[in-house]
C-alpha cells in the first residue's frame, strides 16, 4: 500500500476539483482496502461490539492517504466515495454468503468438517435493502447517498452534511424520508419484497 | 413520481414527524387539502416512520458481523482471487482452529492445493513463522505417505498461509463420531501414524498437537497427519516449553478455546515442562484410546477438570468399554499413556513394532484377544548376509528360512487359533526324550494353517509378568495363566510314558480359561526308534481334533521327507542347523552328513547340507546335495518343497524364471514369509526391473522388518534406481529400528555419499569402518573410492590388504571378488599386463560361474581372447540352463571379445539377448559402456554419446563402477568427433576434475590429458 499513499492523496485532490478520471482511479484502490478491512472486522472474534463502519472507513483513509495532509475536506470527499464502496463491499459480502448458503456444499468434506452452519442472518435483508436503495436512487439520488453514508459508512448527520455540502437540517429531512420510504418498500407484500 | 410532488412529500413528512402523534392527522388533512392521494401516501410513510423503530439505526457492518459466530464468518478471499501471484482460489472449504482453508489452483504447477491462512496473530511472529516454516518443510521433505505435504509457506496481504496437499475425506474426529472403528482399522491407522510420527521424530520434529481433528482419513482410507509443528507457532511459543500450563487452563476456558484443545495434552505439556517427542506419543495414545473406545480417555466440562484428570487419573481400561479390544492393544495404549515419560514408549517405532506384531498375530479362539507373536529375531546367518548379488549368496541367506519353518508361523494369520505349547512330560526316565519331543510336537503343529504357536519370547515375557523365571516348567495351571497373558486361547501339552507294549504318546489341547479339553490324541509306539514318528502322527491327530480338515493336514504334514523318523537323525540335524545358523559352517557339515547317513531319505537335511556347501563355496558338492533334496522333494510338505525347488533352480541350475515361479508360489502359500519376496526383489533387480524389485522388497520389509536384510536389499534397489531421497528415508527408518550400525547399511551410506559426491559422509563411513573388528568392509569401501578416483597405487595396496585379511579369516572367495573388481578397473585404465595377471590368479580360485564370467570379462578386455573363449565355453557347458549367465553375462563378454577384435557390428549384435535386462544389476553400466566403445569405433559418435550419457545418468547403478567416471572421458572423445569442441572440453574437464587426485601415470589419464591439451 505504501506506493499507493501519495497517489490516493493526489487523486483525492483532483477528485474534489471534479476530476472524474481521478474518481475512476480512486475507486478500485479504496474498494479493495475497504473490503480487506471489512472482512477482517467481520472475521474477528465474536463479542467485539466496538465495531463501527466509520472506524473502517477512517482506517482505510489513513492507510490510503498521505499522513501529512489530513485535510478534512479531502477526508469528507473520501468518505463520500467510501460510503458507496462500503455499500458495495457489504452487499457483495451478503450476496456471497447467500450463495454459500444455497449450495456449494460439495467441497465441505475437505480439510475440515467444521461446517458452516448458518444461523438466520441479515444478509438477505441487506440484499433487499440494496434493491430498495436502487429504486430510491431513481427517485432521489441524494437520499440514497445519505442512506449509504449513514447506514453503510456510519457517518453522522454532520459528516454527511459536510460531504454533501448542505445543511445538517437538510440531511436530517432526507434521512427521515428515506428511512420511512425504504421501510415501506421493504415491508410491502409482493414479489420484490423480502422478509 | 414527479420531482415536485416528491419534494412536497419530503417537506410534509418532515413537518408531520416533528409533531406530536395526535396532531399529525389533522395537520396532513389540512396541508393536503384537495389531494387525497398525496395525503394517503404521506400518511402511509408517516406510519412506516413510526413503525420503523430500529430500522437502519444501526449500521450494516455491525448487522452482518453480529449475526455471525466465529466459525461462520465470511471467507476472507473469494473464488477467482489470486493469492501471492500464484494460487487462484477455487472455493472456501472451511474454517478450523488454525484458520481458514481454501481450495486453490497452483497456476505454476497446475495442481490443486489447499491454502490454509493462519490467524493474524500468528503471522506477526516472524521468528516463529520462520521456525515453523523450517519444521513444516522438514516434515514434508520426509515425503511420508501419512504426513500431509506442505508445498509452500508464504504471505498474502500480511496474512501467513500454508499451501499444502489437498486432501479429500474427513477428519478422524468425524470418523470416530459417526462410526466406531474396528480393531483392524484402529491397528491400520495407528501403524501408519506411528510410522509417520517416527519419521518426523527421527528428524527432530515434534507435532505437539496430535488430536483427532489433526488427523485426516482420506476417501481412500489413508490416514494423514496435518499441521506438524503448527501448534508451537499458533500459540506464539518462542521457547522450547509447552504452550499451555495449568495456570493457563482457566485462561483457555475464559477465552472460549474448546475443551478439545487441552484434552489431548500430555502431563508434561500440562505442567509446562520442556517437551520432547514423547509428548506426541502420549497424545497419540489418547487418540488410539479414542479410536478403540469411541470415547476420550480424559473428559470433563472444563479444562481444569481435564487437566486434573490427565495429571492424576488412570483412564478406564479400553476393554471395559469395548470388549472387542485385544489385551495386547490395551497394553500398547496403556503404555503410551504412562504419565511418566520414562515409563512410556520412548520411540514411535516401538509402538509401531508392537502394533505391527499385533496386526500380524492370528485370531484367537472364540472370545479373548488376538495373540502376540514375538517377531523372530533374524538368526546370525541372516545378519551376516550382506548385499545379495548372486543367487548362490542369496540362497545362503535362505538357510535362515529353514528356521522359519520350525520356529515361526507361516501362512495367512487371520482365522488362526493361538496356542501355547508346554514342555513334554517325559515319564520314561530316559533323558533321550528330553529335548527333542517338544520340538517334534511343535514341528507338526506349526505346519497347521489354523494354529498359531505363541513363541518362546512371549511365553518368557508372560512368565516374567508372573514373577517366574524363564525356565520355569509349565505346569497345567501355570500354562493356562501364561496362555491368558499371552492372549492365546489354548494350551497344548504332551507326554510320553513307557508301558509293556512299548511307549505311550499323548497330546492334548486345553482351554486357557477352563479345565476343559478341546482335543486329545493318543498313540502307541512299539519301539524307541518309532517314537518320533508316533509323536508326529499323534500331533496330527490332535490337529484333526482341533478342527483341521484331513485334506489340510495331508497338505501340510511333516512327513518322512521333511523330517525324519529317526530320533538320532533328528538330533544330528538339529545340531547341524544350529551350527549353520551360528555361522559355523564347517561345524555344521559333519552333523548334516550324519543325519543323512542315519536317514538317507531326509530331504531337509540334504538341503541344509547343500546350503552349507553354498556357504563354503563348494559348487559340486552343493549341486549334489541340493540335487538329492530336489529328487526327494515330493515327500515333503508345501513350503519345504518350494524351498527345495527355489534352492535347486537358484543354486544348481540357475533357471531364473523357474525360480521366480517357485518363489511366487511360495509367497502365496506362506504370505508371512519374507524370503520369497526378498529373493524375488533381488531377481527383479538382477534383471533390471527396479520397479517390481522395489515393490517386492517393500513387501519383504513389511513382513520381516526386524531383520536388516530387507533394509539392506531395498537400500541397494533404491540406490541403483537413483531414488536417493527414498534411500535417505530408509536410513531413518532403519535407524529407528536400531539397525543403523549394520555393516551393509554403512556400505550403502558410503555408496550414496559417493554418488552424491558427499566427501564428509564418505570420510565418516571410512572412519566408521576402521572401528569395526571385521576389516573387510573398510577395505572394500576404500577400494571402491580408490577405483572411482583413480588412485591406482592405493587400490593395489587395498587388494593386498584384502588378500591378507581373507587368508586370516578364511574368506578366500571374498578376496577373489575384491581382486576381480580391481582387475577390471586396471583393464579399463590400460594396465593390461597387470589386469591379466590378477585375472589369471583369481580364475584359479573361482568356484562360482559369476566369478568365472567376471574373469572372462577381464581377459576379453585385455585382449586375451583365447583364454576368455575357453572359459566361456567351460561356464556354459557347466550351467547350460542358467538364465542370467547365458542371457546376460556371457553375451556381454562375447560383445567385449568382438569389440576387441575390431568386429564392432558383431559386438553390438552380441548384446541383443541382454538388452531386455540392460541396466539391471547383472548387466550394470558395463554393457552400455561397451556399446559406446563399439559405436565410437564404428564412427558413430552420436550413438556413442547416447550410450555414455546413459552410463553417466545411471548414477546409483554405477556408483562404484570405474566405467562411470571413464564415461566422461569417452563422452569427450565422442563429442570431439562430432566437432562439438565445447561439449568435448566440458566432458574432458569433468573427467579430469573427478580424477584430480588420480595417479598421473595411469595410461588412460595420460592420454586424456594429451587429448585435452590438443583441444585447447
Amino acid at each position: 500500500m505504501g506506493s499507493a499513499k501519495g497517489e490516493v492523496s493526489e487523486l483525492l485532490v483532483r477528485f474534489r476539483k471534479g476530476d472524474r478520471d481521478a474518481e475512476a482511479q480512486l475507486i478500485p484502490l479504496v474498494y479493495s482496502e475497504l473490503r480487506r478491512l471489512a472482512t477482517r472486522y467481520l472475521n474477528r472474534e465474536r463479542g467485539d461490539h466496538t465495531l463501527q463502519p466509520t472506524a473502517l472507513v477512517h482506517e482505510a483513509f489513513l492507510r490510503l492517504a498521505s499522513e501529512k495532509q489530513p485535510d478534512w475536506q479531502d477526508r469528507a470527499h473520501f468518505f463520500g466515495v467510501a460510503a458507496r464502496l462500503m455499500r458495495q463491499v457489504l452487499v457483495d459480502h451478503a450476496r456471497r454468503r447467500q450463495s454459500l448458503k444455497r449450495g456449494g456444499d460439495c467441497e465441505r468434506s475437505m480439510m475440515t468438517e467444521e461446517l458452516l452452519v448458518y444461523t438466520p442472518d441479515r444478509s438477505a435483508e441487506l440484499l433487499a435493502l440494496d434493491e430498495a436503495l436502487r429504486r430510491l436512487a431513481d427517485q432521489d439520488e441524494r437520499q440514497s447517498r445519505v442512506v449509504e453514508m449513514k447506514f453503510f459508512a456510519g457517518l453522522n448527520i454532520e459528516q454527511i452534511a459536510a460531504v454533501l455540502e448542505v445543511s445538517p437540517r437538510t440531511v436530517k429531512r432526507e434521512w427521515t424520508m428515506a428511512r420511512a420510504w425504504l421501510h415501506q418498500e421493504m415491508t410491502r407484500e409482493g414479489p420484490q419484497t423480502r422478509q | 413520481m414527479d420531482k415536485q410532488r416528491w419534494e412536497r412529500m419530503k417537506e410534509l413528512l418532515d413537518a408531520a414527524a416533528e409533531l406530536p402523534p395526535d396532531r399529525r392527522s389533522s395537520f396532513l388533512a389540512t396541508a393536503c387539502a384537495g389531494d387525497e392521494s398525496l395525503r394517503a401516501e404521506v400518511h402511509n410513510l408517516l406510519d412506516h416512520h413510526d413503525q420503523a423503530d430500529s430500522f437502519l439505526t444501526g449500521n450494516a457492518v455491525a448487522d452482518l458481523g453480529e449475526s455471525l459466530p466465529l466459525a461462520e464468518h465470511e471467507p476472507t478471499f473469494w473464488p477467482g482471487e489470486t493469492i501471492a501471484s500464484r494460487f487462484r482460489i477455487i472455493n472456501f472449504i472451511g474454517r478450523g482452529g488454525m484458520g481458514e482453508v481454501y481450495k486453490a489452483e497452483d497456476s505454476r504447477l497446475h495442481r490443486f492445493v489447499a491454502l490454509k491462512f493462519l490467524p493474524e496473530n500468528v503471522a506477526q511472529h516472524a521468528d516463529a513463522l520462520g521456525r515453523f516454516q523450517r519444521e513444516a518443510q522438514t516434515a514434508s521433505a520426509l515425503n511420508h505417505p501419512n504426513i500431509c505435504t506442505v508445498y509452500d509457506i508464504s504471505e498474502h496481504q500480511g496474512r501467513a498461509f500454508i499451501a499444502m496437499e489437498l486432501l479429500e475425506g474427513r477428519t478422524l474426529k468425524h470418523a470416530i463420531a459417526s462410526d466406531p472403528l474396528s480393531v483392524q482399522q484402529v491397528l491400520e491407522i495407528s501403524i501408519a501414524l506411528s510410522n509417520a510420527l517416527d519419521a518426523a521424530h527421527t528428524r527432530g520434529i515434534i507435532h505437539r498437537d496430535i488430536k483427532p481433528e489433526n488427523i485426516f482419513i482420506t476417501t481412500r482410507g489413508d490416514p494423514k497427519m496435518l499441521d506438524f509443528g503448527l501448534a508451537k507457532l499458533h500459540r506464539g511459543d518462542t521457547s522450547a516449553h509447552s504452550q499451555a500450563t495449568i495456570s493457563e487452563a482457566a485462561a483457555f476456558t475464559r477465552q472460549g478455546v474448546t475443551v478439545g484443545t487441552v484434552a489431548y495434552m500430555s502431563p508434561e505439556q500440562a505442567r509446562g515442562e520442556t517437551l520432547d517427542a514423547r509428548t506426541d506419543l502420549f497424545s497419540f495414545g489418547l487418540v488410539m484410546y479414542e479410536m478403540a473406545t469411541g470415547r476420550r480417555a480424559f473428559s470433563g466440562d472444563t479444562s481444569a477438570v481435564i487437566f486434573a484428570a490427565l495429571l492424576k487419573e488412570t483412564p478406564q481400561p479400553p476393554s471395559q468399554i469395548n470388549r472387542a479390544i485385544p489385551l495386547q492393544l490395551e497394553q500398547i495404549i496403556t503404555k503410551a499413556l504412562e504419565k511418566e515419560r520414562t515409563e512410556r514408549y520412548q520411540l514411535a517405532a516401538e509402538i509401531e513394532a508392537d502394533l505391527e506384531r499385533l496386526r500380524r498375530a492370528p485370531q484367537r479362539f472364540p472370545i479373548r484377544s488376538e495373540a502376540s507373536t514375538d517377531q523372530q529375531r533374524p538368526t546370525r546367518a541372516w545378519l551376516r548376509l550382506g548385499v545379495a548379488a548372486a543367487i548362490a549368496t542369496l540362497l545362503a541367506g535362505a538357510v535362515g528360512l529353514y528356521k522359519t519353518y520350525y520356529n515361526r508361523r507361516a501362512g495367512p494369520s487371520s482365522g488362526r487359533q493361538s496356542i501355547v505349547v508346554t514342555g513334554l512330560e517325559n515319564e520314561t526316565g530316559d533323558a533321550y526324550f528330553d529335548s527333542a519331543l517338544k520340538d517334534s510336537v511343535l514341528v507338526q503343529l506349526e505346519q497347521s494353517p489354523i494354529l498359531q504357536i505363541v513363541p518362546e519370547g512371549a511365553v518368557t515375557e508372560a512368565l516374567k509378568r508372573l514373577d517366574q523365571p524363564a525356565d520355569t516348567k509349565l505346569t497345567n495351571d501355570l500354562a493356562r495363566k501364561v496362555c491368558r497373558l499371552a492372549g492365546a486361547s489354548a494350551v497344548v501339552g504332551a507326554s510320553v510314558s513307557k508301558n509293556k507294549a512299548g511307549y505311550q504318546i499323548a497330546v492334548n489341547a486345553m482351554q486357557c480359561d477352563s479345565q476343559g479339553y478341546i482335543a486329545k490324541a493318543e498313540q502307541q509306539s512299539e519301539n524307541k526308534e518309532r517314537v518320533l514318528a508316533t509323536v508326529w502322527k499323534t500331533s496330527a491327530d490332535l490337529r484333526h481334533g482341533i478342527g483341521e480338515s484331513l485334506q489340510s493336514i495331508q497338505d501340510n504334514y511333516v512327513g518322512d521327507g521333511a523330517t525324519t523318523a529317526s530320533m538320532e537323525a533328528f538330533h544330528a540335524f538339529e545340531k547341524a542347523e544350529e551350527l549353520h545358523a551360528k555361522g559355523d559352517i564347517a561345524g555344521s557339515i559333519p552333523f548334516a552328513k550324519q543325519a543323512i547317513e542315519l536317514d538317507p531319505n531326509f530331504a531337509t537335511a540334504y538341503v541344509l547340507l547343500g546350503h552349507d556347501y553354498v556357504a563354503m563355496n563348494a559348487p559340486d558338492l552343493r549341486d549334489q546335495a541340493i540335487g538329492k533334496a530336489f529328487a526327494l522333494r515330493e515327500n515333503t510338505g508345501g513350503g519345504m518343497r518350494l524351498w527345495i525347488e527355489a534352492s535347486y533352480y537358484g543354486a544348481v541350475t540357475g533357471e531364473t524364471f523357474k525360480l521366480i515361479d517357485a518363489l511366487k508360489r511360495w509367497g502365496k502359500l506362506k504370505p508371512n514369509d519374507f524370503p520369497p519376496h526378498n529373493l524375488l526383489a533381488n531377481l527383479d533387480a538382477d534383471l533390471g526391473d527396479y520397479q517390481k524389485a522395489e515393490k517386492e522388497e517393500r513387501e519383504a520389509l513389511r513382513i520381516g522388518s526386524a531383520s536388516v536384510i530387507p533394509y539392506d536389499n531395498l537400500g541397494w534397489i533404491l540406490l541403483e534406481s537413483d531414488k536417493f531421497d527414498d534411500l535417505r528415508s530408509l536410513f531413518l527408518q532403519a535407524s529407528a529400528k536400531g539397525l543403523e550400525n549394520e555393516t551393509g547399511l554403512h556400505h550403502l551410506r558410503f555408496a550414496l555419499a559417493q554418488v552424491t559426491d558427499d566427501t564428509p559422509s564418505i570420510e565418516k563411513e571410512i572412519a566408521w569402518s576402521e572401528t569395526t573388528s571385521d576389516q573387510m568392509p573398510g577395505v572394500r569401501m576404500r577400494l571402491e573410492r580408490q577405483i572411482t578416483t583413480g588412485r591406482k597405487d592405493q587400490a593395489r595396496a587395498s587388494v593386498s590388504a584384502a588378500i591378507k585379511i581373507a587368508a586370516r579369516s578364511n574368506m578366500k572367495d571374498m578376496s577373489t571378488g575384491v581382486l576381480l573388481n580391481e582387475a577390471w578397473a586396471e583393464a579399463l585404465w590400460g594396465y593390461e599386463k597387470e589386469a591379466l595377471e590378477i585375472a589369471d590368479r583369481a580364475m584359479s580360485s573361482c568356484k562360482s560361474p559369476g566369478c568365472s564370467v567376471m574373469a572372462a570379462q577381464i581377459l576379453a578386455m585385455v585382449g586375451s581372447s583365447a583364454k576368455a573363449e575357453k572359459l566361456l565355453r567351460n561356464i556354459s557347458s557347466r550351467r547350460p540352463d542358467d538364465t542370467e549367465l547365458n542371457s546376460i553375462s556371457v553375451p556381454l563378454v562375447r560383445s567385449i571379445l568382438e569389440y576387441k577384435t575390431g568386429r564392432n557390428e558383431a559386438a553390438l549384435r552380441a548384446q541383443e539377448p541382454l538388452l531386455p535386462f540392460d541396466f539391471g544389476e547383472v548387466a550394470g553400466v558395463t554393457a552400455a559402456y561397451v556399446r559406446g566403445l563399439a559405436q565410437q569405433q564404428l564412427d558413430k559418435p552420436q550413438e556413442a554419446i547416447k550410450e555414455f550419457q546413459a552410463v553417466i545418468a545411471h548414477k546409483g547403478l554405477g556408483a562404484t563402477a570405474p566405467e562411470r567416471v571413464l564415461a566422461y572421458l569417452q563422452l569427450g572423445r565422442s563429442y570431439a568427433k562430432t566437432h562439438d569442441t565445447k561439449g568435448s572440453k566440458s566432458a574432458y574437464s569433468q573427467f579430469l576434475t573427478l580424477w584430480k587426485y588420480a595417479d598421473p601415470e595411469i595410461p588412460v589419464l595420460k592420454q586424456a590429458k594429451a587429448e585435452y591439451a590438443k583441444l585447447q
